[in-house]
């Protein structure tokens, strides 16, 4: 066989090798839910009925029931003793009971104070319903259709309101604590509307399930006011594929993923820019903390963020496009307007590492603050969005956070799951923060902020107010008066290659397998241990050996290289030490990148006489270099697809090599090559491997 | 720790026998996986590490192979090619082998009371390597077989084909390794005894047609032994002097036979496949798969060393394509894949050595279920020792290539020619690394 | 054949690659969650049974095994300003001021005080404040939903005079609650209750418990590592559907099955290294102990 072909042979069979490691990979997830569509929008947000309840829910124990209403204003406690005696004669011990006697659209339930364990909801699915064909999810439960839903409707709900229209659930207590809905832990959801459209939920607390309390799902309309949801593994509200939806005055904590999560909701602004005819769901009066994110909004498209709390949580609000699987991906058109998002330095990372989190949920010891984070984030950061366009950020209050205000980045949409090329940069762009009052409370007193923005870069169209403080990238493109108005605009295909580097790494967080990622300092590592800080070093050690080589074999007599070459020592030095945590977001990059540069260009000017195609090659990585410390100190440059990072990452691979051959390359001496006793060349092949006995 | 009541012993005896082997045939313990910080140190290290060698180092060729070394004085090198010590030599290595087939026959069937799998796995298998790193191929004057072939040897032995080399070694190599990593019962007395028997018969009837010649083109453990004593500092000048030398030296005057490439490449792959067998998700394959866990294994072992043959033939032919002249591009290089082969072996086998090769002897002296010593370094030290050893193969590897390439290549060609090699060793030391990990 | 030679193998490489790519690529489909976490298992324990008998303050006894149920010690020191400063020492709960007026969940709840007989007040926490003037303090476990933890139909409770005299420990389960041979005329300090005291959460090394189901050839959960630390303890649960013997290697533990009862072991992981756990007449490994 010709040596051709013999390469091509083994390219074959390594290249195939690799393909069948790939493929032999765990396919995509399995869905979790049925799949939805989004609802056509032409419902609306319902509105309150006051007048008497058709249905009324209460527990028979008359001397609790008035302990319970002993405090109640006078006309309150009237109405509930009225309601409960009413009640006891003709009304419902369970909730589920009277969902189940709605027979027409527009009635309304109402619960009296007490507690609510919906004992006939709770043990385990028997018969038919413990032998669903259905396709399970990677979480371990069955993945169940509405018809499965509708005949089995508590494998999965403590309560499920399945095909009622405009039905209205309010408690009628003086607070939402005086009803309490609590599943115990021993079911996915306590509430779930699945094909209720206009469903008003008011004035009550439900707690405590292994996935979420509140669960709206496919709703064309509804309201949930002066709710309470709190210690449930993922959310606390969970609001998918909706429209005309209204969150008013709710509180949410104690949850693994968010209080509050309109995922998916309707895509309705989609091709819009700033201006839009409505909004898909708002958010008002709610307060939300001790979460893992306060808000989150995966696909969490046209909704409307106002005047909210959002405080206490390992991350104020997130909005995203990184998870596939949610319908209208990517993100867009979300607006935050006079919110308070603060102090969100909570850390539930050391929950996973220590096994708290492997336990089952009931035993995790939710209710004394325990928090299990379901996903990787950044702790100690305002307002998170991995993947999201034409979002709108203004007038809000940001302070107090230990990470970063603003955190931007994009999400390439293979790690969606869409591989068409033209997708893959959809995010993030034209996203504005503008207006809003950073490091300062309400009341004017200063609580800073480590960093107001993180941005990896990517993005066009993307601004932000031209008072933020300490910001990483130092420069940023500037927002005008009115939406749309970008000074300084980019309009980059990928961001920075260190922070795509840390992103990746800490991307990799699995808490079933309690992997925290070693590199990645939203776990806690810090100093040598950041990834960041191991690629500075790596790379300031390869470029010093480098250049002293070059310098060492090539340019010893020449003082101006032996200068520059110090420089460009001190340079690598002080990279290194602004890739920690402290230092980043000061001058300090962009001043060791300033060194740097000159280091090069004085070096491509000290070896033109010699070596003219490298001298040149080193000017031009030394003038990209200037460039990227220009980029990243004083003004973002416009126009290149690619942070001057990159180029300078490819240039320098290639100068380091190309130096380190030219400081080796030695002209070999003629009296070297026929040196006596010098083995030949000839290959023998008569001994064997032992040689001589 | 309290000794198995007997019919728990008994059960134990009857183990895997429809499922996996234990760890190279004994031992109980594996080594932990790396942590992500040491390997990505130790990959760092050894990509640098190449990279300066490829423009830093000598620009001519400085090894001087089999013409190199300092002599041995005269009394010790009488004493070691004296026929007194050879017959010395040869007799204890029949007595041990001997002492092996007694406690294979006589012996309990339970790797915990009978030395003997340990014996073979740990003593013979894993101490080859410190031996013959010391002493050069000890296995040639302590091979068993060759005294009973020297009872009655042949009167006209047959030439061997020069085309053959060492390659009937490397199949004994693979074989070997697959009574070690994937045959089911692998350390039961039938299983051992039908080997040694296969084994016995293949040499002594090689032997009686070809003379003892045979032995070091066929027998495994000699080619093992040998290419192992190519990085001893103890040697064999080409006058016949024993010399202390420079590794490098006796490592460049490796006989480029046919085969040795093969040998390697078997080397590095079974190795490789002991490091992937541990791997959760391989033995989940292994259990949940179609073939049975014997047949899926064994696909495994040979995909793996097919694997790195395949990266070996790929750099070959890359090389060929350089440098049109170059005749031999496979068996040029072959000799500087064997200090990575070395330190592979190290990295996965020397806990098992030290823990299980003091077991094995205490048990020899009469103590059943006797206690493994704990390993010798703690757990950050292991990890160390294993990125030292496959990084130090690798260097080694890298400095061994660079001089041969040196020599063969036209001076203007030397940096660009040893590309396809640094970049096959960096494959290879990056996926022992990684193996490690796993 | 007439294709040139080397271009078979380029043809199949395209293929291959082709298809690796193409599948890489596929979305999923709808899904709530953004990755599989924590494990959702729904709880399946029962919060004891209701008894119809009420204590004196009205509220339902809630009746638990006396394994399973919480136990409560208390101590009374006198405060330089008066009254007493009092500590409670408990096992198998936990104070969860948070959930009050939520359901009854096992170990979980808050404790009353009763002075004379009366309830005066509740503790959330281990340390609380009795004013002068009480003659004996009991201290009663309750759930969140006010119902009283009992055991045999009696409160889980314990007594404690607060003039001197030991009193006596009232049906409470807890050893040696507050008897003191001696010590009769100095006040309160009946310090049986030993000096370090243990608090609610339970012992630091129970260490981690694992179950393992097999059913004919699959392990469920699917093969993986655990990873321990060393010095920690570790339980594996096994349940199999035939006869069988797991053995840990390099501890050399073995553990008998009978099909469809689940055995345990308890072990001390005191060697560092990757242990396998496997069967002995299936031959599977069921898992793999890294102890670091």
């Amino acid at each position: 066989m010709s040596w051709t072909r013999r390469l091509v042979l083994a390219l074959s069979v390594v290249l195939a090798a690799l393909a069948a490691a790939l493929l032999t990979a765990p396919g995509a997830q399995a869905h979790e839910e049925r799949p939805v569509t989004l609802p056509d929008g032409s419902g609306s947000v319902p509105k309150l009925r006051t007048g008497e309840p058709d249905l009324l829910v209460c527990k028979t124990d008359r001397a609790d029931f008035e302990r319970r209403v002993a405090g109640f204003p006078a006309a309150l406690k009237t109405r509930n003793l009225a309601l409960h005696e009413r009640c006891a004669r003709g009304g419902y011990r369970h909730l589920q009971q009277a969902v189940d006697a709605v027979d027409r659209p527009g009635m309304t339930i109402a619960i009296l104070p007490g507690l609510y364990e919906e004992e006939p909801s709770l043990p385990q699915p028997t018969g038919e319903c413990a032998r669903l064909k259905a396709p399970k999810s990677s979480l371990g439960y069955q993945i169940l259709s509405y018809e499965q839903q509708l005949s089995c409707p508590h494998n999965q709900n403590l309560v499920a309101i399945l095909g009622k229209k405009n039905l209205q659930i309010e408690g009628t207590g003086a607070s939402r604590l005086d009803v309490v809905i609590d599943a115990k832990y021993q079911k996915l959801n306590a509430l779930r509307a699945d094909g209720s459209d206009g469903i008003y939920f008011r004035n009550f607390t439900a707690q405590r399930t292994t996935f979420n309390s509140l669960y709206v799902l496919a709703a064309d309309g509804f309201v949930i006011d002066d709710v309470l949801t709190r210690w449930n593994d993922e959310y606390g509200f969970l609001t998918f594929a909706s429209d005309h939806g209204l969150y008013k005055n709710c509180e949410s904590y104690g949850n693994g993923d968010s209080g509050i999560y309109p995922g998916s909701a309707s895509n309705i602004n989609d091709g819009y820019g700033y201006d839009v005819p409505r909004y898909a769901i708002e958010i008002t009066g709610c307060r939300s903390h001790h979460n893992m994110v306060g808000y989150s909004g995966t696909a969490g498209d046209s909704v409307w963020v106002h005047d909210n709390e959002l405080d206490h949580n390992m991350g104020g609000a997130s909005m995203d496009s990184a998870f596939p699987g949610h319908p209208g991906l990517p993100q867009n058109h979300a607006r935050f307007e006079r919110n308070l998002i603060h102090d969100n330095n909570q850390n539930y990372y050391p929950h996973v590492a220590d096994g708290t989190c492997a336990k089952p949920p009931v035993d995790r010891g939710y209710e004394q603050g325990v928090v299990c984070p379901q996903i990787s984030m950044p702790p100690g950061t305002g307002i998170i969005t991995a993947g999201g366009n034409w979002n709108l950020y203004e007038d809000n209050w940001i302070y107090g956070h230990q990470r970063a205000a603003f955190f931007l980045s994009a999400v390439p949409a293979f790690i969606r799951g869409e591989s068409a090329w033209g997708k893959q940069t959809d995010t993030s762009h034209h996203n504005r923060y503008a207006g809003n009052h950073l490091g300062v409370d309400k009341a004017g007193n200063a609580h800073p902020n480590r960093t107001e923005v993180w941005w990896d870069g990517q993005g066009s169209g993307n601004c932000w107010q031209s008072d933020a403080g300490a910001t990483t990238p130092g420069a940023l493109p500037g927002c005008g008066t009115r939406r749309g108005d970008v000074s300084g605009n980019t309009d980059r295909l990928i961001g920075e290659p260190v922070k795509l580097a840390q992103l990746l790494v800490c991307a990799d967080y699995n808490v079933q397998a309690r992997r925290l990622p070693a590199g990645c300092d939203w776990y806690g590592a810090r100093g040598l241990q950041r990834v960041e800080t191991q690629l500075a070093l790596g790379g300031a050690l390869l470029l010093a050996l480098a250049g002293c080589a070059l310098w060492w074999r090539r340019l010893r007599g020449n003082r101006l290289a032996g200068v520059a070459t110090l420089i460009g020592l001190a340079g690598l030095a002080l990279d290194v030490a602004g890739s920690t945590l402290a230092l980043t977001p000061t001058a300090l990059p962009a001043l060791a990148l300033l060194l740097t540069g000159v280091w090069w260009t004085l070096i491509g000017l000290a070896l033109r006489p010699t070596r003219p195609v490298l001298a040149w090659a080193t000017l031009t990585l030394g003038a990209v270099t200037l460039l990227d410390a220009f980029d990243k100190a004083v003004l973002m440059v416009p126009g290149i697809p690619l942070s001057p990072a990159w180029f300078r990452l490819l240039l320098g691979v290639v100068w380091v090599l190309w130096a380190v051959i030219a400081s080796g390359a030695r002209p070999p001496r003629p009296s070297d090559q026929s040196a006596p006793g010098h083995p030949t060349d000839q290959p023998t092949v008569d001994r064997p491997a032992g040689g001589t006995a | 720790m309290t000794a198995f009541p007997l019919p728990v012993a008994a059960a134990h005896a009857h183990a895997e026998s429809l499922g996996l082997p234990l760890a190279h045939g004994v031992g109980s313990r594996h080594d932990l996986p790396l942590s992500p910080f040491y390997a990505y140190a130790g990959a760092f290290t050894a990509l640098l590490v190449s990279f300066l060698a490829l423009g830093l180092l000598w620009s001519s060729s400085r090894f001087r192979g089999d013409l190199a070394g300092h002599p041995l004085p005269a009394p010790l090198q009488r004493v070691a090619d004296a026929p007194a010590t050879r017959a010395a030599l040869r007799l204890l290595g029949a007595a041990a082998a001997l002492l092996f087939v007694l406690h294979l026959l006589l012996g309990p069937d339970d790797p915990d009371r009978n030395p003997a799998p340990g014996a073979l796995y740990v003593l013979l298998w894993v101490g080859l390597v410190p031996a013959s790193l010391l002493l050069g191929p000890v296995w040639r004057l302590l091979n068993p077989l060759r005294a009973v072939h020297a009872l009655r040897p042949p009167r006209h032995p047959r030439p061997l084909p020069a085309a053959l080399g060492i390659r009937p070694a490397a199949v004994g190599l693979l074989l070997f390794t697959w009574l070690e990593l994937v045959a089911p019962d692998n350390a039961s007395t039938t299983t051992l005894l039908t080997a040694l028997a296969v084994h016995t018969a293949v040499q002594l009837v090689g032997a009686a047609r070809h003379g003892d010649r045979w032995f070091a083109h066929a027998d495994p453990f000699e080619v093992y032994s040998s290419l192992l004593a190519r990085l001893s500092p103890l040697g064999r000048r080409a006058d016949g002097r024993l010399v202390l030398r420079s590794p490098f030296d006796s490592l460049d005057s490796t006989p480029q036979t046919p085969g040795l490439v093969a040998t390697v490449c078997v080397l590095l792959g079974s190795t490789a496949y002991d490091g992937l067998s541990d791997n959760p998700r391989w033995i989940t394959t292994l259990q949940t798969s179609p073939l049975g866990p014997t047949a899926t294994a064994t696909l495994g072992l040979l995909a793996a060393v097919a694997l790195a043959a395949a990266c070996y033939g790929l750099c070959a032919g890359a090389l060929r394509l350089t440098n049109r002249e170059l005749t031999t591009p496979l068996t040029s290089f072959a000799h500087s894949l064997l200090p990575i082969a070395l330190g592979y072996l190290v990295a996965h086998y020397f806990s098992l050595f030290v823990t299980e090769g003091p077991r094995t002897v205490i048990m020899a002296a009469g103590t059943d279920n006797a206690l493994a010593p704990a390993p010798p370094l703690g757990p950050g030290g292991l990890a160390t020792l294993q990125v030292a050893a496959i990084v130090t193969g690798h260097v080694l590897g890298v400095v061994a290539a660079h001089d041969r390439s040196v020599r063969l290549f036209p001076p203007d060609r030397a940096v660009a020619g040893q590309l396809p090699l640094f970049a096959l060793m960096i494959a290879y030391t990056l996926g022992g690394i990684g193996l490690l990990i796993a | 054949m007439t294709r040139p030679p080397g271009v078979t193998p380029l043809l199949s490489l395209t293929v291959v690659l082709a298809a690796a790519l193409t599948l890489t690529g596929c979305g999923g489909r709808a899904t709530t969650h953004h990755k599989p976490g924590t494990t959702h298992q729904e709880a399946t324990g029962s919060s004891g049974t209701l008894l119809p008998a009420r204590d004196e303050t009205g509220h339902r006894l809630r009746e638990l095994p006396a394994a399973d149920a919480p136990t409560v010690r208390a101590e009374a020191r006198p405060d330089p300003e008066g009254g007493w400063n009092v500590h409670l020492a408990v096992e198998r709960f936990r104070f969860t001021p948070e959930s009050t007026g939520g359901a009854a969940l096992p170990g979980r709840g808050h404790a009353r005080l009763l002075v004379d007989g009366r309830e005066t007040a509740r503790m959330y926490g281990p340390w609380g404040y009795v004013p002068p003037g009480a003659h004996t303090l009991t201290v009663r476990l309750h759930a969140d939903d006010h119902t009283v933890w009992a055991v045999s139909g009696s409160p889980v409770q314990t007594t404690v005079r607060l003039d001197g005299t030991p009193g006596t420990p009232a049906t409470s389960p807890a050893p040696g609650a507050s008897a003191t041979p001696g010590a009769p005329a100095t006040p309160a300090t009946p310090g049986a209750s030993v000096a370090p005291v243990p608090t609610s959460p339970p012992p630091a090394d129970a260490g981690r418990t694992v179950t393992l189901t097999i059913t004919g050839k699959t392990v469920e959960p699917p093969l993986s590592r655990i990873e321990l630390k060393k010095g920690e303890r570790l339980t594996l649960r096994v349940t199999a559907d035939r006869a069988d013997t797991v053995h840990v290697h390099g501890y050399d533990r073995e553990l008998r099955l009978s099909p469809g009862t689940p055995a345990t072991l308890t072990l001390l992981a005191d060697r560092t290294g990757l242990f396998e756990v496997e069967t002995h007449e299936s031959g599977l490994v069921l898992t793999q102990l890294v102890v670091r």
